[in-house]
């Protein structure tokens, strides 16, 4: 099976208006593609995303997504610090269906994939 | 300066007869729970039914005119107990509790709409308990989302580590993930510190 990984620079996307930046991601993880986005999104921004997911959800195996960044995972850093230092840094969102596993050490995410149905 | 338009606000809210204390968290964490703790100390009811299966709340549940009094204060409030925030919804998992492939059908189509309420009704709220479970890890985006949105629409709130009765429980691992925030930890099932949290939300307004 082929997955699809697609990266888009910040600049890309960045003078959208919030419905069309989330539109134009969200159509992509309908398509099962990931998406690695060269910045994150915003609060809001990932809220109307969740939003808009749930209208789709459970058409044509679409089921939402997991979002994967610097700032997620099981560490004991303090997440405001975190935060403030990684916005700039890149935010993975992965179709559901695929999202295996993410593993995180010092500086580096590994994910794993696979085809859940 | 900015003590003075503290107090402005503070003075706003203490006007105001009823506000929206809505409880947010992702599914699971004991929200209803809570609601009915809350409720039943200060009315004497429930409010919504507690399941195993996620997504038992899947729509917003309200009980009106709710008052709580701690040490003297007393304010009175609309509690809001919203659906589970999440990012992807399987009616799949739903069929591992038992349900058939139409009830978890229908249970998922009703979680999606009762997820987008949730969101929607930030908009209407006036104060906020986001609902983690302590024994779960706090580092999720989910929860970051819910929080930087409650940051950005600069609604009061406190993050209630729940679920302090468990074995396996690490409220103080919420502490060190969030310490620019006010975290009470809690057993709204055993009632362990919940006058601690009335407290901290009286002295949220």
């Amino acid at each position: 099976m082929v997955i699809k990984l697609q990266i888009i620079q910040s600049d890309y996307i960045s003078k959208l208006p919030q419905e069309i930046k989330v539109k134009y991601i969200l159509d992509r993880l309908k398509r099962h593609n990931i998406v690695i986005l060269e910045k994150q999104l915003t609060p809001k921004e990932q809220a109307q995303l969740i939003k808009d997911t749930m209208k789709e959800i459970n058409l044509n195996g679409f089921y939402g997504f997991e979002i994967l960044s610097f700032n997620i995972g099981n560490n004991r850093k303090k997440l405001l610090k975190v935060i403030s230092k990684k916005k700039d840094s890149p935010m993975i969102i992965v179709p559901s269906n695929l999202f295996k596993q993410l593993n995180k050490e010092e500086g580096i995410l590994t994910l794993s994939i696979e085809k859940k149905g | 300066m900015i003590m003075n338009i503290m107090e402005k606000i503070r003075g706003l809210f203490k006007k105001r007869k009823n506000l929206n204390l809505a409880l947010y968290g992702p599914p699971n964490t004991g929200k209803t729970t809570l609601a009915n703790r809350i409720c039943k100390d200060w009315i004497g009811v429930e409010l919504g039914r507690v399941s195993e299966v996620p997504h038992e709340t899947r729509k917003v549940n309200r009980k009106e005119s709710i008052k709580i009094e701690h040490n003297g204060k007393r304010m009175w409030f609309h509690l809001l107990d919203m659906p589970g925030i999440t990012s992807k919804i399987d009616y799949r998992e739903f069929m591992k509790y038992g349900l058939t492939r139409e009830e978890s059908l229908k249970r998922a189509k009703e979680a999606a709409i009762g997820v987008i309420g949730a969101i929607r009704f930030l908009n209407l709220v006036d104060i906020a308990l986001v609902v983690f479970d302590s024994s779960e890890d706090p580092y999720t985006q989910v929860n970051l989302m819910l929080l930087g949105n409650l940051e950005a629409r600069k609604i009061p709130f406190l993050i209630v580590a729940n679920k302090i009765d468990l074995e396996g429980s690490e409220p103080e691992k919420i502490n060190e993930a969030f310490p620019q925030y006010r975290v009470v930890p809690v057993s709204a099932l055993k009632g362990i510190n919940i006058s601690s949290l009335y407290s901290e939300i009286l002295n949220l307004v």
